[in-house]
């Protein structure tokens, strides 16, 4: 197949999923028990990411490195990417300032400012982000177990500690670092 | 003549005294500023900013740039943003006045304040609160999000005046230490 050289065009291609339905299992039925308690106790709940694409991570990793000078033909490549790094005059001579300006058309465009990782929980599958919040004096809810859980403490968001416990109960992990983030172990 | 001399003496006095006596409050006057796709944007615990009020702006990742911004306007709907939505938070629309906001890089936003700020290996320094001591300006990545934080003393073992999160949206190589995202 023939490759198409980088730019901007690339950023709408492999989107990221807001679906519980493209996570992985066992992690995906855990993530819809624990959404299912949420709804059940009033929580509002705005899911911003679930399934990240490794192959997006890969055109946001590189473009982010050849716009910060790594030379195009050292990236590796991708099975199912077909991008061609590196551009070419029309003698067909390597065109470095063409390349580094298109990746960094890239990096704007995907509106990142520090270097993506390539692999992670989320193009594992195995995590999600979303915002959690109550108005309530108690939230009322029900743990993994089955058991009542009275939570009243601050604050009335995801970074609720007594919440991250009930989350645990599902085997849904907060990652207390970030805040709309949480995982099958917590990473 | 020496009635004068007296007036502006105690005139004087009486400013320092007022001026040590009204503290630097942090989290009132330091936020952070975002350039979204359409504006630039302050989120700050301050509900009190006025339009045309300035503020500095600071951003610390490597080459660090500062600048000037000015109050647009208070709960724009450009600026609207789940995750900076929290209790005491107020959302402002800026214009930039000197210098350019990085999109995608949150930088410091500081008011009542016009002293330098100076790069060293751990961030940006500055004395925000008067006294006469450097404070450092930090910036670092969690899994997915970057944390500002300012310390008085040294950093990650003074202690912590300030601290913001921005959710990137994107998965980052962490290399904050553990005392910068509490």
């Amino acid at each position: 197949m023939a490759k198409t050289v980088s730019g901007p065009l690339w950023v709408a291609q492999f989107p990221n999923s807001t679906s519980v339905d493209d996570l992985t299992e066992p992690f995906k039925s855990n993530v819809k028990k624990f959404l299912a308690a949420l709804k059940a106790a009033g929580v509002s709940v705005s899911i911003s990411a679930t399934k990240r694409l490794k192959e997006r991570a890969y055109l946001m990793h590189w473009s982010f490195k050849i716009s910060e000078g790594l030379d195009p033909d050292k990236v590796p490549v991708m099975a199912g990417v077909e991008i061609e790094w590196t551009h070419r005059d029309q003698k067909g001579n390597k065109d470095l300032a063409a390349s580094t300006f298109a990746a960094s058309k890239m990096v704007d465009k995907y509106d990142i400012a520090f270097e993506p990782a390539l692999v992670s929980r989320h193009s594992e599958g195995k995590a999600i982000d979303m915002n959690v919040s109550w108005t309530s004096q108690e939230l009322v809810i029900m743990d993994g177990s089955g058991k009542e859980i009275t939570i009243n403490g601050v604050p009335k968001s995801g970074m609720n500690s007594q919440l991250h416990k009930v989350g645990a109960s599902y085997k849904v992990i907060k990652l207390v670092t970030d805040r709309p983030h949480w995982s099958s172990d917590g990473h | 003549m020496r009635n004068l001399v007296t007036v502006l003496l105690t005139c004087f006095l009486v400013g320092r005294t007022a001026q040590a006596a009204t503290p630097f409050n942090y989290s009132a006057n330091v936020g952070m500023a975002l350039q979204k796709e359409n504006a630039a944007c302050l989120y700050i615990g301050n509900d009190r900013l006025t339009a045309g009020q300035r503020l500095r702006f600071v951003n610390t990742l490597a080459a660090h740039s500062d600048g000037e911004v000015e109050i647009a306007s208070k709960a724009d709907v450009q600026c609207q943003d789940v995750n900076q939505e929290q209790p005491g938070m107020t959302r402002y629309s800026l214009k930039v006045i000197r210098g350019a906001l990085r999109k995608g890089a949150p930088a410091f936003a500081i008011a009542n304040f016009d002293r330098p700020f100076r790069q060293v290996k751990h961030g940006v320094t500055a004395d925000l609160d008067g006294d006469g001591r450097q404070e450092i300006l930090r910036t670092c990545t969690s899994s997915e999000g970057v944390h500002l934080t300012i310390w008085k003393g040294a950093a990650f073992k003074g202690k912590r005046r300030w601290h913001g999160y921005d959710y990137l949206g994107y998965d980052v190589t962490a290399n904050c230490r553990a005392s910068e995202t509490r």
